[in-house]
């Protein structure tokens, strides 16, 4: 079921899907900074740590991560690791993003996919 | 210590819709000097972090005080590197003397303080400050690609 929030002001935007009861794929776009965080952020820890489910973050249609971003990424990861479930990120190959994750080392405690198929499965078998 | 750089720069207030004015000026004065798309990004995600710092940690004196954006396109050629400095009106804070976090290993210890400084030191090749006349002055450099292969 598609749940938009979409901020014409911020270019932000956030939309979820659940692809069983307990896989999710939440889809964020837009500029991730202090503006665009701000109409999102809410929505994004209640769909991502609100109960134990596996949960696909997908990036590939933000086109700028800043640690406002990263930090609300990393908050809901470990909130729904503390309830049993499990978050991975998927980014487009060679993006700015991915080389955010990379570079603060996020990519070493959320595992980072650069292919929808694989990350769903990866989520799948772990849940 | 720092040097003068030829006018091209941009006066903010400190919040969060001025960050997304500097980031379009940025972008824009970059372009329009053909900097690779590469190094606006980098330069971007340092000045947004820089400036996001102040807006949440300069404090409510810092926040009436403009921040004043100069840039310097450098020369491919000459192998002068692309500078931004920020000037700001906060209390002192020299970001090249702060101690940056242990990088995370489980995520259950993964801590979400000092990421932005960070991704400044991992995004530009060099970090200088001074304070100079009750006020910061950071100046954050990227190099220009190399042309000449096996560099």
């Amino acid at each position: 079921m598609a749940d938009p929030t979409d901020s014409p002001v911020t270019g932000s935007s956030i939309h979820h899907e659940d692809i069983s009861d307990d896989l999710r794929t939440v889809r964020l776009a837009g500029r991730l900074d202090m503006l665009g965080m701000e109409p999102i952020a809410l929505k994004f820890t209640s769909l991502t740590a609100s109960h134990a489910q596996q949960v696909l973050v997908d990036l590939r249609a933000v086109s700028f991560l800043a640690s406002i971003g990263i930090r609300s990424i990393v908050s809901s990861a470990r909130a729904l690791e503390a309830k049993g479930g499990r978050m991975a990120l998927l980014v487009a190959p060679g993006s700015s993003v991915e080389a955010t994750l990379t570079s603060t080392g996020i990519s070493e405690v959320i595992p980072i996919h650069t292919d929808e198929a694989q990350a769903l499965a990866a989520l799948g078998a772990a849940g | 210590m720092a040097a003068a750089l030829p006018a091209d720069q941009l006066h903010i207030q400190p919040d969060p819709h001025s960050l997304r004015e500097a980031s379009l000026w940025l972008a824009e004065r970059c372009r329009q000097r053909s900097v690779p798309q590469e190094l606006i990004d980098r330069l971007d995600l340092c000045l947004n972090e820089v400036l996001a710092n102040l807006v949440d940690h300069a404090g409510p004196g810092a926040l009436d005080t403009p921040v004043e954006l100069l840039l310097d396109p450098g020369d491919p050629s000459g192998g002068s590197p692309v500078c931004l400095q920020v000037r700001d009106g906060g209390a002192p804070f020299d970001p090249t003397a702060a101690p940056s976090p242990t990088a995370p290993t489980v995520l259950a210890e993964t801590g979400i303080g000092g990421l932005g400084l960070v991704m400044v030191r991992r995004f530009c090749d060099d970090m200088r400050y001074r304070r100079i006349n009750d006020r910061n002055e950071l100046t954050l450099c990227l190099s220009w690609p190399q042309e000449t292969p096996g560099r």
